[in-house]
């Protein structure tokens, strides 16, 4: 029998961890790979700010780091975690690697979808008289609104499964309870509850995604 | 009048993108030189990659001149910065073949988008968008997003935003191309009476030479990124010089029967055919009263006349019956004033029942294609 007595604490502890590492890692991310994407997206040739060196440069850098799995990501960039967050063990180091690979796959979901978007209505805009950026901020961005919420949540799924891999450098959360508690103890029953747990958190959040994408593309 | 736009020695080069060896740039637009006269209504004509969407673009800046000047306004726009070219534009309407309208905005913030954008008072635009939506005839749409409109209703749409800061130039490229035939004809009405009540220059780029002969004043044929032939519309239509000028005119107006046609037309018709090109020289009444002065028997078989900037223009085939020198006489009279030109069935075509064991059937004039 499982002692849920004791486990239920160190479940809820672990589930806090998990949000917590989630929710900063999807803010910072968001916002970071939002400005890597429309950087990229308004740089490449032929777009509003083209400039083949930044371009092939972030295209470069993005090329580079999307392959490397992320829990080789985690140890390689241990240096850096270090210098920048004092630490590279805990849940608080575990964000920079998730914030940095998010943001970097972020930058190009969100690349790749105003890519897509309607060329000619940035080309009205500009006929209007509108400055650069404002297109991006008031035509690019909101033209791709659906799409984009789509991405951003099949990111933070994204980041659900990065954050229980997190577990690994001592980050906690519910990835770190589910290897710790189940796996490690042959006790299926955790891992299972873990699991359900998760799925029902990945649920809601895609729930919500397509609900607000539905609520747009219904216009 | 005085011209409006002005383009002195204008040339586009495009790099060819991806291409491994160094191949010479295209040339969309190739030394162009242009004058658009205030107040008027101005085609630009050709086929697609003749260059005419570079040179609307050229016009508000939206792309730069690789060579020569583009004068708007008394401006030369050509070297101007980005934010100086950006005021320069909000006095330059412009509407497109696919709207380009904001589809996460409704019609309302559609039209009062390039009124932000000028920096008008929040309490001046809503009156201001109410006006233009007025103005189009879609004031019920305001709450709508453009998905929810038809075709037309989202050309208008486009149009009231592109006169939304009250422009001297509205520039419409292929304004019409995506819509049926009787939405092109309300498009095409809304945009003569902006010109009319406006005053705004109109600047029109088409492929479809019945939107020309339905509102241009004068006419731009393109080819290659130059232009072939300028004037006046209905000199144009009624004397096209370039063979694709000829050729985009015949789409518009009627000209001669083709030879097939004229076989089927001389089968069914015994009498001498004739085309008389019908023009303001030489109208119906007039090519009428010449036959009966010299007795020839006339009636119409084929052809038509249309109705070009008020004046009329096409061609007609009549049947003559008569002597053969009353009708010489006749066709010598109308040749002093207009085109003339007897129409005979090609030998091998005339001859080519009569070899065949097919019995020879009269045919009707409308009959459709002949083996």
């Amino acid at each position: 029998m499982t002692d849920w007595t004791t486990l239920l604490p160190v479940l809820g502890e672990s589930f806090q961890q998990t949000i917590y590492m989630v929710v900063i890692t999807v803010l910072l991310s968001g916002i970071a790979g939002l400005a890597l994407g429309v950087t990229l997206y308004a740089t490449r040739p032929g777009n509003l700010f083209a400039n083949k060196a930044v371009f092939s440069f972030l295209n470069f850098l993005v090329n580079i780091i999307r392959p490397i799995p992320f829990i080789i990501f985690i140890t390689a960039i241990a240096p850096l975690t270090l210098i920048v967050m004092g630490t590279t063990i805990g849940t608080t180091a575990a964000i920079l690697p998730m914030a940095l690979m998010a943001g970097v796959v972020i930058g190009r979901v969100v690349e790749q979808n105003l890519v897509a978007s309607d060329p000619g209505v940035v080309e009205a805009a500009r006929a209007m008289g509108d400055s650069r950026l404002h297109i991006l901020w008031s035509v690019v961005i909101p033209e791709s609104l659906a799409p984009l919420i789509l991405g951003y949540t099949f990111m933070i799924i994204a980041i659900v499964d990065m954050s229980a891999m997190a577990g690994y450098i001592g980050g906690g959360g519910l990835g770190n309870f589910a290897i710790m508690y189940g796996y490690q103890q042959f006790n299926w029953e955790v891992t299972l509850v873990t699991v359900l747990i998760i799925i029902v958190m990945v649920q809601a959040a895609q729930l919500l995604g397509n609900f607000l994408a539905q609520r747009i593309l219904r216009r | 009048m005085s011209a409006i736009v002005s383009l002195r020695g204008v040339s586009k080069l495009f790099p060819v993108q991806g291409s491994a060896q160094r191949t010479k740039p295209v040339r969309a637009v190739d030394d162009v030189t242009l004058d658009i006269e205030e107040g008027t209504v101005v085609g630009i004509v050709g086929y697609s990659g003749a260059g005419k969407s570079t040179l609307v673009r050229l016009l508000n800046g939206l792309e730069r001149p690789s060579e020569g000047q583009v004068i708007v306004k008394g401006q030369d726009i050509s070297t101007l910065p980005e934010g100086q070219l950006r005021k320069v534009r909000s006095g330059i309407g412009m509407i497109f073949q696919q709207f380009n309208l904001l589809k996460s905005r409704t019609v309302f913030g559609n039209v009062a988008y390039p009124l932000r954008v000028a920096g008008w008072p929040k309490d001046k635009i809503k009156p201001r968008v109410d006006e233009l939506l007025e103005f189009v005839g879609i004031a019920d749409k305001a709450g709508s997003y453009p998905r929810r409109l038809s075709g037309g209703q989202q050309q208008r749409v486009g149009i009231a935003r592109a006169l939304a800061n009250a422009p001297d130039i509205l520039l419409a490229d292929e304004a019409t191309s995506a819509l049926d035939p009787e939405t092109t004809r309300d498009v095409l009405r809304l945009l003569r009476r902006i010109n009319k009540e406006l005053g705004t220059t109109v600047v029109v780029i088409t492929h479809e030479m019945h939107v020309v002969r339905e509102i241009c004043d004068t006419v731009v044929m393109m080819e290659s990124g130059s232009v072939v032939e300028a004037g006046p519309t209905y000199s144009v239509f009624a004397n096209p010089r370039s063979d694709s000028t000829q050729r985009f005119v015949a789409t518009a107006v009627h000209g001669t029967p083709e030879p097939d046609t004229v076989a089927r037309l001389s089968a069914a018709h015994p009498g001498q055919l004739v085309s008389i090109g019908i023009s303001e020289a030489a109208p119906t009444p007039l090519v009428a009263a010449t036959f009966e002065r010299h007795g020839v028997g006339s009636s119409v078989v084929y052809g038509g006349v249309t109705e070009i900037q008020n004046k009329i223009l096409g061609t007609l085939t009549y049947e003559l019956t008569g002597s053969d020198a009353a009708i010489d006489a006749a066709l010598a009279d109308l040749g002093d004033v207009t085109a003339v030109e007897r129409q005979t069935a090609a030998a091998e075509q005339r001859s080519a029942p009569a070899d065949s064991a097919v019995p020879h059937l009269p045919v009707p004039a409308n009959a459709g294609e002949q083996p």
